[in-house]
C-alpha cells in the first residue's frame, strides 16, 4: 500500500523536499478568489483558442491553491461557476460546508519553495492573465461571452478543485463517494477535447477517493469503460490516465498477469503527458520485474527516473529508485554509490544500500541478517518478493570474486569463501554459475598426486584484452545513440512559434536595406568629396 | 466436472466486483464438448468488456468457432470475439465478425461498441457502393444499413438519414426519406447544400427529390427553382413561375423575386430555355404594347418550329387581364432591359467616382509612355464601369487621342465598360466609330468599338431583345472577310462576348472561316470568340464538341503563337463548369510537349472545377505549379488555384503563402492572382497579410500583381472596417507618383487605383451569386483578364465580374417606393463611401476659380496674351499641362455635380447649385435616413455616407450612432449584409422576409390603397443626359480646334 500512497502522491502533490528554510514559513499571501480567477483566465483562453497548453499551465498552477485554499473562498467560486443545473452542486456546497475551515488552514503546509516560485513567475510572464480578475468595462460583456463558451471548462475545473481540496481534507473519504461519482458522471458526459486535461484530473481523484475509502476495485468497471469511451473519442490524456489507474489498481491487488495482458493489448499515448508517461515506466518497469524480464524493467526504469520531475514528487522518485537498485542487482550489476546519497533519499534508500553491499560482497549470512532486518520496511515497500529472488545472486556475486582472484581454487574453498553447505552444493552451483555465463571458468579435477581422488578445482579462464575487441566501441555507440534520442526529444518537446522564420527575414531583409542605404551614402559622400575637390 | 468447479471463482469474483480473472472460462473453452463450449460463450459474452485483454489471448480459437460450420453457437462465439476486437481497436475485424454475429449483434443498442461499428459499417459501405468497380456487397451489411434507415426514421433523424442516402447513392431511400419525412423544407434545403458530390450524382439525386418534393403545397418555392436551374430543367421552372403567377397577388411578387434571382445568377442559358417555356401574350392582344413585341422578338430568336405551338399555347393559355399583366412583367424582367436599366439607373445616380484620383493620375503619367496611358484608360473605365459617366473622356478627348494603333483599340473598347449594360442605345453610343460601310476612319478605333459593342452586350445577347440585333450586327462584321485584322480582332471578341454561351453552330462557323484564315491577330481574336461562344457547352452539344475538336486540332496545325494561345484559352473556356466532363481534354492538353496547350490545360481545370473547391484538381494544380518547366504553365496553374477554391476565400491565402515566397518570380505573380480572384472584394486579413510583403518584391511584375489583388481584396472596404486601406491608398499615389519605380510596377498602381474603386464604388467583384451560383460571367471576365498579361486590350474583362452592391426595393408596378428603408446595425463609417481626396482639390480649385474669371470678362486676344505670358513663366512647359488648363472650365460644372457636399459648403449661386439640387431630389429617398437621425443629417440633404463622413468631422466629440438606416435604393456591400435587417413594422415588407436585404427585393404594400411614393426606375438616356452634361462623344480624329 506504501508504494501506492507513494505514487498518488507524486501526482496529487508535488512534495516539497524538507528544505532548510521550512522553519521561517514565507508569509504566503491566503488563497482568494483572485487567484482561482485567473486561472479560470487561462482555460477560458485555452478552450477558446484550442491551445491545450494554457490548460496545463492551469493545471500547474493549482497546486498552490489546491494545497491552502479555504473552503469558503472555493465555495464562492462554486457559487460564481457552476452552474445551478449542476446535479452534484448542492452536495458540493454541502460538502465543503462540513469541512472544517480552520482544520484545513493548518494542514495546509507552506507552500514548497518552487511551487511558489512557479506560481509568481506566471504572474510576472503572463500580464494578459487577469483577463478574469480585473476586467475593464467595456470587455467584461466579451469575458462573460468567452466565460459562457467555456463553462463546461470552466466548471469542470471548479469541481475538480472542490474534489482535490475535500480528498486532501483527509476525514470520512467514504462519504465523498457520491459525490466523486456524480461529478465524474457529469464531466464524462461532456464531450469537448479542450476538457480531455481537466477531465482526466477528475478520473484521477474520483479514482483515488475510492481508493482511500478501500472501494478501489468498484472503479475496474467504470475505468475500463472510459477507457474505451478515451480511445474512441482520440481523448490521449484521458486515456492515459485511465490506463495507469487500472494499472496501479491491478498491482495493487497483486493481479499482475491481468495487468500485464492489459498493457500488452493497449497502446500508451506516449506524447501527450510527460506524467503519465513515467507513471506508466513505472509500472511497465515493475511489472517486468516481477515477470523476470529484468533487462527491460531495468531499462523502462531508467527511462521513467531520467523522466521524472526534477525537484518535486520525491516519493516517486525514490518509489523508483528502490525498485532501480534491486532491478540492477538481479541483473548482477551494482549500483552506484551515488544513487544511495541522492538528496532527500537517503533514509529511505538505506536498507537498500545494506542490502547491496551484502550482494556486492557475496556474503550470504550478511544478506540474510539486512533481509531480516528490513523485513517490515521491504514488505512496506512491496519490493520483499523481489529481494527474495536475490539470494542467489548473492552467491552468484560471490563467485564472481572468487573467479576473477584466482586463476585456480578449490572447490572446498570455493565453499569455504561463499559460504556453502556442501562440496558437492559448490560444485552443482559453479557449474550452473558457468552454464549461466556469469563466471568465465572450467571445472577440473585436481593434478593427481596432489591429494584425494575426487577433489575439483575451479579454474578461471584468462581475461583477454577488452580493449582489444569491438566492445568499447559498442559501449560509446550506446552512449552516443543515447545523447542523440534525448537531444531529439528535446527539439520535439520545444514549441516553435509561428512564422518565427519570417522575423529572422524581415531583420535580415533591414539589415540588408540598411547597409544598401550606407553604401548608397557612401558612394554619395565620395562623389561630393570628388565634386570639392574638383572645385578647389 | 471440473470445469464446473472451475466456473466457481469467476462467479464468486463477480459478485465480488470483478476482482479476478476470466482463466477459468478460456479454460473451458478448450474443452470438446460443444454443452460446455457454449456455456462458457455465453459467460463470456457477459463479461468481456472487462476481461477483455485476457480474452485477446483466446481470440484465435474463439474465431476459429465462429467458424466452425458444425459449431451450434457460432454466432455467440462472433459476437464474443467482435467485441474484443473492438477493444483492440481493429474495428475492421471487429465489423467483419459482427456481421456474422446474426442477431447478437443489436443496431438499436445504444453503446459504444454498436454505434462505433454502425458508423464504420456505412463507411464502407458507402466505400462499397462508390467505388468504380461494382463489387458485391455483403447482404448483412446491407441489412443493417437497412436497420440503420429504419432507426433513423423512427427517429426522425430526416437529415442523417438523407445523407446516408445520398452518400451511399441509395436513390430508393432518398425518394423513401422524401416520403417519410415531414420537414421536407429542410430535407431539401440540406440536400442542395451537400458539397462534394460528384456533379452528375447529384443532379440524378436531385432529379428524384424533384420527383417527390416538386409540388408540394407549403414548398420553399425559391429553392425549388434553385434546384431546377441546378438541373438545368428550365420547362419545370417555368412551370412554378406560371404557377405563382396564376395565383394571388404575393405569389406574383415572389415570381418577380425567383426571376430577378435567376437574372442575378449570369446564366443566360438557362434564362433562354425558361423563357421559351413561358406564356406569351398572343399578337392578338394589343399588339402595340411592348412586352408583346419583346416576346414576337425573341420568337424570332428561337426556331421558328417552337414559336407556332407556343403562340398557341399562348392562345390556350387563357387567362385574364392581370394574368397576363403579370406574365409582362416577368417578360420584362427576364428578357427585357429592366435588370440593367434598373442597375444603370442606381450605379448613375450613386456613382462617386472621385475624379481626383483620375486626374492626378493622368498627370502623373503624362509622359509619353503608351503602356501607362493604356493602364490609365483602363483605370478610368474601371471606376466609371456601368455608371454611364464619360465626362472625362469627353472632356480629355485630345489626351484620349494620343492612344495610338493597339492603344486606340483598347481606348474605344473602354467606352464598353463605362456604358456597360446599357443596351438601348449602345448602338447609338459607339456610332461614331463603328465601321461605316466601306469609308475606314482608323481600323483600331473601329476594332475597339465592335469589342466594345460585344463588352455592353456581354451575356445579353440572346436573352434581350436588342441583344439579337447587335449579335446579328457583330456577325456581320465578322463575316465581312478581308476587313483589316484588328477590325476582325475586334469584332470577333464582340460576337463572342455578346453571343456568349449560346453556342450556335451558325456563329460558330462563321468564327471557325476567320480563325483558318491563319491570321494571328484575327485567329487569337475568332479563337476567343469561340471560346466565349460555347463557353460551358462542353461536349454536351454536336457544335460544341466538335468546336472543341477543331480547336485542338489547328493548334498543333499553326504556327502563330498567338493563336495557340488564344485556342488554350477558347478550348479552356468551353470547357466551363463541366467537372468530369472536361477530364480527357485536360489528360490531352496538359500531356503536350507545346506549354501553351499545357497552359490552356490548366484554366481548362481550374474552370471546370471552378468553385468546387474540389480536392483533386487542387493537387493537380498544385503538383504543376511546382513541377512544369515553363513559367508560364506555372503562374497559370497558381492562378487556376484561385478560380477552383472561390468559395472558400479565407483557405487561399493560406494555400499559396509557401508558393508566394517561392523563388520563382512567376509563381509569386501567380500566387497574387489566386487571392486577387478568391479573395476579392472580402477585405480578408489573411490575403493581405501574404499580399503585403508582395507589394515590396524584387521583381517589378510580382508588385504590380500584388498591388492589383491588394485593390481587389480592398474593393469597397472603408477605412473604420479595414484600417490598411488608407495606407494603400497613399501608396498607390506615392508609387505612380515615383520617377524611380518601374513601368510595370506603375502600370500595376494605376490599374490598382481603378480596381480600387470600381464603378463609383458600388461594384465589388463576386463570383457567386447571392443564392450561391456560380457566376459564368464573373468567372470568365477574371479568367480573361488575367490574360491581360499577353494582352492589353483583354483588360476590360474584368468589367464582366463587377456586380453591382445595391439594395433596391421594388413595389408590384416595379416601382420604387422611397419610403421603405432596412436598418444596419453598425457604425455608418463602417460602410461609408471613402472620403474624396482633399487637399490636392483645394489648389485645384483655385485653378479653376482663376481660369473661371479669366473666361467671364476677358476678351479672346487678353486671353491669348495671357497663356503666352504663363507660357513664359512655365519656361515653355508641355503642352500637356496646357491641355489640362484648357480644359478647366468645362470641367467646372462636373465637379459641382460630383461632390454637391463640397459645392453646398462653397455657396455656389449659379446655376450648377441648381443641378445639384436636382441630382439630390433623386437620392431623397436614401436621405430619409438622415431624418430618422438625431445628428439632425437631413438638414444638410445628402447622401448618408458622405453626410456621416461630415459629420464626423464636424462633430467629433459626439459618439457615432450604432445603426443607421438605407434608404431605397442605396449601396449594401457584402459585408454589409450581415448587419443589415429588414424592419418588418413598414408599409412595405419584402415578399421573402427571410431572404438577405440585398438586391432587388420586391416589396408587397401592406396597404395598398394608400397613396404610394414612389420614385420611377428609368435608364440614364442619352437625351437625358444631353440636358446636364456636354455634347456626345467624338471621335479622336477630330481636332481638339472643332470644339
Amino acid at each position: 500500500m506504501e508504494v501506492d500512497k507513494v505514487t498518488a502522491a507524486a501526482t496529487a502533490a508535488p512534495v516539497s523536499a524538507p528544505a532548510a528554510d521550512d522553519a521561517t514559513p514565507k508569509a504566503a499571501a491566503p488563497i482568494t478568489l483572485a487567484d482561482i480567477k485567473r486561472n479560470i483566465g487561462f482555460i477560458v483562453r485555452a478552450t477558446e483558442s484550442n491551445q491545450h497548453r494554457l490548460t496545463l499551465r492551469a493545471i500547474r498552477n493549482t497546486t498552490a491553491i489546491r494545497t491552502r485554499v479555504a473552503p469558503a473562498v472555493l465555495k464562492e467560486a462554486v457559487m460564481a461557476y457552476v452552474p445551478e443545473t449542476h446535479p452534484a452542486r448542492a452536495q458540493m456546497l454541502e460538502t465543503l460546508d462540513a469541512l472544517p475551515a480552520p482544520a484545513v488552514e493548518a494542514a495546509a503546509e507552506p507552500p514548497s519553495e518552487a511551487a511558489s516560485m512557479e506560481v509568481e513567475g506566471e504572474k510576472e510572464k503572463d500580464p494578459a492573465a487577469p483577463e478574469g480578475a480585473e476586467t475593464p468595462e467595456p470587455a467584461k460583456e466579451k469575458w462573460e461571452e468567452k466565460l459562457s463558451l467555456a463553462a463546461p471548462e470552466v466548471e469542470t475545473y471548479v469541481c475538480m478543485l472542490v474534489l482535490a481540496v475535500v480528498l486532501r481534507s483527509g476525514g470520512e473519504t467514504g462519504a465523498l463517494l457520491p459525490l466523486a461519482n456524480a461529478l465524474l458522471a457529469r464531466v464524462t458526459s461532456f464531450n469537448r477535447r479542450t476538457l480531455d486535461h481537466l477531465a482526466s484530473k477528475v478520473l484521477f481523484y474520483c479514482s483515488l477517493a475510492h481508493e482511500r475509502a478501500g472501494r478501489a476495485s468498484d472503479m475496474r468497471a467504470p475505468l475500463l469503460a472510459l477507457h474505451r469511451t478515451c480511445c474512441l473519442r482520440h481523448d490521449e490524456i484521458g486515456q492515459a490516465t485511465a490506463l495507469n489507474l487500472l494499472l496501479r489498481q491491478m498491482l495493487s491487488q497483486n493481479l499482475l498477469d491481468q495487468a500485464y495482458k492489459l498493457a500488452s493489448k493497449t497502446n500508451f499515448p506516449e506524447t501527450c503527458s510527460n506524467n503519465q508517461f513515467c507513471r506508466y515506466l513505472y509500472y511497465m518497469g515493475r511489472i517486468g520485474a516481477l515477470q523476470l524480464d529484468y533487462t527491460d524493467a531495468h531499462a523502462k526504469l531508467t527511462q521513467c527516473a531520467r523522466k521524472a520531475p526534477a525537484n518535486t514528487a520525491l516519493a516517486f522518485r525514490t518509489a523508483v529508485q528502490r525498485l532501480t537498485v534491486i532491478v540492477q542487482l538481479l541483473l548482477g550489476e551494482v549500483p552506484e554509490r551515488a544513487v544511495f546519497n541522492a538528496a532527500g533519499m537517503r533514509a529511505a534508500l538505506a536498507p537498500y544500500l545494506q542490502l547491496t553491499q551484502a550482494v556486492r560482497l557475496g556474503d550470504l549470512v550478511e544478506f540474510n541478517a539486512a533481509v531480516q532486518q528490513n523485513k517490515a520496511t521491504f514488505q512496506a515497500d512491496r519490493t520483499y518478493t523481489l529481494i527474495q529472488r536475490l539470494a542467489h545472486n548473492v552467491v552468484k556475486a560471490g563467485l564472481r570474486k572468487v573467479n576473477v582472484a584466482y586463476s585456480r581454487i578449490a572447490l572446498a574453498d570455493v565453499r569455504a569463501k561463499v559460504r556453502l553447505d556442501s562440496d558437492a552444493g559448490a560444485e552443482f552451483i559453479c557449474a550452473r554459475a558457468i552454464r549461466d555465463g556469469v563466471i568465465d571458468a572450467s571445472i577440473e579435477p585436481v593434478e593427481k598426486g596432489a591429494g584425494g581422488g575426487a577433489a575439483r578445482c575451479l579454474r578461471s579462464r584468462e581475461q583477454g584484452d577488452l580493449y582489444a575487441t569491438d566492445e568499447p566501441q559498442r559501449a560509446f555507440h550506446r552512449r552516443v545513440a543515447f545523447c542523440l534520442d534525448v537531444h531529439n526529444g528535446a527539439v520535439r518537446a520545444m514549441r516553435y512559434p509561428e512564422d518565427a522564420y519570417k522575423r529572422d527575414l524581415e531583420r535580415a531583409k533591414r539589415k540588408g536595406a540598411l547597409e544598401d542605404k550606407t553604401e548608397e551614402e557612401l558612394a554619395k559622400e565620395i562623389a561630393e568629396d570628388m565634386d570639392e575637390d574638383g572645385a578647389l | 466436472m471440473a470445469a464446473v468447479a472451475m466456473l466457481r471463482p469467476v462467479e464468486a469474483g463477480n459478485a465480488a466486483g470483478g476482482a479476478s480473472s476470466a482463466g477459468g472460462l478460456l479454460a473451458l473453452l478448450e474443452e470438446q464438448d460443444d454443452a460446455l463450449r457454449t456455456h462458457a460463450l455465453t459467460r463470456l459474452a457477459g463479461v468481456v468488456d472487462q476481461y477483455w485483454a485476457e480474452v485477446a489471448s483466446a481470440v484465435p480459437l474463439i474465431e476459429e468457432m465462429s467458424e466452425d460450420p458444425g459449431f451450434p453457437a457460432r454466432e455467440l462465439a462472433a459476437s464474443v470475439a467482435s467485441k474484443v476486437f473492438f477493444h483492440l481497436e481493429e474495428y475492421n475485424d471487429a465489423l467483419r465478425l459482427a456481421l456474422g454475429a446474426g442477431p447478437h449483434f443489436d443496431v438499436t443498442a445504444k453503446t459504444e461498441y454498436v454505434s462505433t461499428l454502425v458508423s464504420r459499417c456505412i463507411d464502407e459501405y458507402v466505400a462499397l457502393r462508390c467505388a468504380d468497380a461494382p463489387a458485391t456487397i455483403d447482404a448483412r451489411m446491407e441489412a443493417i444499413v437497412e436497420r440503420m434507415f429504419e432507426r433513423c426514421f423512427t427517429d426522425g433523424a430526416w437529415t442523417q438519414a438523407m445523407g446516408i442516402a445520398l452518400e451511399a447513392r441509395r436513390l430508393d431511400m432518398v425518394e423513401q426519406t422524401v416520403r417519410r419525412c415531414d420537414d421536407k423544407a429542410v430535407l431539401l434545403s440540406y440536400s442542395f447544400d451537400l458539397p462534394l458530390l460528384q456533379r452528375r450524382t447529384q443532379l440524378q439525386l436531385l432529379v428524384c427529390i424533384l420527383f417527390f418534393g416538386c409540388f408540394w403545397q407549403d414548398v420553399d418555392h425559391t429553392a425549388v427553382v434553385r434546384c431546377l436551374q441546378v438541373l438545368g430543367e428550365a420547362a419545370l421552372a417555368a412551370e412554378v413561375l406560371k404557377q405563382l403567377l396564376r395565383s394571388t397577388q404575393d405569389n406574383a411578387l415572389l415570381a418577380y423575386q425567383i426571376a430577378f434571382d435567376l437574372v442575378e445568377s449570369e446564366n443566360q442559358h438557362f434564362i433562354v430555355e425558361v423563357t421559351k417555356h413561358l406564356p406569351k401574350r398572343a399578337v392578338k392582344a394589343e399588339g402595340g404594347a411592348a412586352p408583346a413585341a419583346t416576346g414576337a422578338e425573341e420568337g424570332k430568336d428561337a426556331d421558328a418550329m417552337d414559336t407556332e405551338p407556343l403562340l398557341q399555347q399562348a392562345a390556350a393559355e387563357g387567362g385574364d387581364e392581370e394574368f397576363w399583366g403579370r406574365v409582362d412583367k416577368l417578360w420584362l424582367v427576364l428578357a427585357g432591359n429592366f435588370n440593367s436599366d434598373l442597375s444603370l439607373n442606381f450605379m448613375f445616380k450613386q456613382t462617386h467616382t472621385d475624379v481626383l484620383i483620375l486626374n492626378n493620375i493622368k498627370t502623373a503619367v503624362e509622359t509619353r509612355n503608351s503602356v501607362l496611358h493604356n493602364a490609365t484608360v483602363a483605370a478610368h473605365a474601371f471606376m466609371n464601369a456601368g455608371t454611364t459617366v464619360d465626362a472625362f473622356l469627353r472632356e480629355h478627348l485630345e489626351w484620349m487621342g494620343r492612344a495610338t494603333n493597339w492603344g486606340k483599340f483598347s481606348a474605344t473598347a473602354s467606352i464598353g465598360v463605362v456604358h456597360k449594360g446599357h443596351m438601348g442605345e449602345s448602338m447609338a453610343l459607339l456610332q461614331p466609330y463603328l465601321p461605316q460601310g466601306g469609308v475606314s476612319a482608323s481600323p483600331y478605333s473601329e476594332g475597339g468599338a465592335l469589342y466594345a459593342l460585344g463588352l455592353i452586350h456581354a451575356n445579353h445577347g440572346a436573352a434581350v431583345a436588342d441583344g439579337a440585333d447587335v449579335v446579328a450586327y457583330l456577325a456581320k462584321a465578322v463575316r465581312a472577310q478581308g476587313s483589316n485584322e484588328a477590325v476582325l480582332h475586334g469584332a470577333c471578341l464582340g460576337l463572342g462576348l455578346a453571343a456568349m454561351a449560346t453556342g450556335s453552330a451558325e456563329l460558330y462557323e462563321d468564327l471557325k472561316n476567320t480563325l483558318f484564315t491563319d491570321s494571328a491577330v484575327a485567329g487569337e481574336g475568332a479563337a476567343l470568340g469561340i471560346g466565349l461562344l460555347m463557353l460551358g457547352c462542353g461536349n454536351s452539344t454536336e457544335a460544341s464538341s466538335t468546336a472543341v475538336k477543331d480547336m485542338v486540332a489547328y493548334a498543333h496545325e499553326t504556327q502563330h503563337e498567338k493563336i495557340i494561345r488564344g485556342l488554350a484559352m477558347g478550348v479552356a473556356l468551353t470547357m466551363y463548369g463541366q467537372e468530369e466532363g472536361a477530364e480527357g481534354l485536360y489528360e490531352q492538353l496538359s500531356r503536350d510537349r507545346d506549354p501553351l496547350l499545357r497552359y490552356g490545360a490548366m484554366y481548362t481545370l481550374g474552370l471546370a472545377y471552378c468553385g468546387t473547391s474540389s480536392n483533386a484538381a487542387v493537387r493537380r494544380l498544385l503538383h504543376v505549379a511546382v513541377s512544369d518547366v515553363s513559367d508560364d504553365v506555372r503562374l497559370a496553374a497558381v492562378t487556376c488555384l484561385g478560380f477552383v477554391m472561390f468559395r472558400a476565400p479565407t483557405q487561399v491565402p493560406q494555400l499559396v503563402t509557401l508558393l508566394a515566397e517561392s523563388f520563382n518570380a512567376h509563381v509569386r505573380y501567380g500566387a497574387c492572382m489566386a487571392i486577387a480572384v478568391a479573395c476579392a472584394g472580402t477585405g480578408a486579413r489573411e490575403a493581405m497579410d501574404v499580399l503585403e510583403p508582395m507589394m515590396d518584391d524584387m521583381v517589378d511584375f510580382v508588385r504590380q500583381g500584388a498591388t492589383i489583388a491588394m485593390a481587389m481584396v480592398l474593393m469597397q472596404q472603408s477605412e473604420a472596417a479595414v484600417p490598411k486601406v488608407k495606407a494603400f491608398r497613399a501608396r498607390l499615389s506615392g508609387v505612380i507618383g515615383d520617377k524611380h519605380q518601374t513601368t510595370m510596377t506603375k502600370m500595376g498602381a494605376v490599374l490598382a487605383s481603378g480596381v480600387l474603386d470600381a464603378g463609383g464604388r458600388n461594384v465589388t467583384i463576386a463570383l457567386q451569386s447571392r443564392a450561391g451560383f456560380t457566376k459564368m460571367a464573373s468567372v470568365v471576365g477574371l479568367a480573361m483578364w488575367c490574360q491581360h498579361w499577353y494582352w492589353y486590350p483583354l483588360m476590360h474583362f474584368l468589367s464582366l465580374a463587377f456586380s453591382p452592391t445595391l439594395l433596391i426595393g421594388l413595389n408590384k408596378d416595379f416601382k420604387m417606393p422611397r419610403q421603405w428603408s432596412v436598418t444596419c446595425h453598425a457604425r455608418p463609417s463602417l460602410f461609408a463611401y471613402p472620403k474624396k481626396t482633399e487637399e490636392k482639390k483645394e489648389d485645384k480649385r483655385e485653378r479653376v476659380t482663376t481660369v473661371t474669371l479669366s473666361t467671364t470678362a476677358k476678351a479672346k486676344a487678353r486671353e491669348h496674351r495671357k497663356e503666352l505670358e504663363k507660357k513664359k513663366e512655365e519656361g515653355g512647359g508641355s503642352g500637356g499641362k496646357m491641355e489640362v488648363d484648357k480644359e478647366e472650365p468645362a470641367k467646372a460644372p462636373m465637379d459641382v455635380d460630383k461632390e454637391p457636399a463640397k459645392a453646398a459648403s462653397v455657396t455656389f449661386a449659379d446655376g450648377g447649385a441648381e443641378e445639384t439640387k436636382g441630382g439630390e431630389e433623386e437620392s431623397k429617398g436614401e436621405s430619409t435616413a438622415g431624418d430618422a437621425k438625431p445628428e439632425g443629417e437631413g438638414k444638410t440633404e445628402e447622401e448618408t455616407a458622405a453626410v456621416t463622413s461630415e459629420t464626423a468631422t464636424k462633430k467629433k466629440k459626439e459618439p457615432e450612432p450604432t445603426s443607421f438606416t438605407c434608404g431605397n435604393p442605396s449601396r449594401i456591400t457584402p459585408p454589409q449584409v450581415a448587419v443589415v435587417a429588414f424592419d418588418l413594422n413598414q408599409r412595405y415588407v419584402p415578399v421573402r422576409a427571410s431572404g438577405k436585404p440585398v438586391g432587388i427585393v420586391m416589396l408587397v404594400d401592406t396597404t395598398p390603397d394608400a397613396d404610394e411614393d414612389v420614385a420611377a426606375v428609368e435608364a440614364p438616356t442619352r437625351d437625358g443626359g444631353a440636358e446636364e452634361d456636354a455634347p456626345p462623344p467624338e471621335p479622336f480624329e477630330w481636332s481638339p480646334k472643332s470644339k
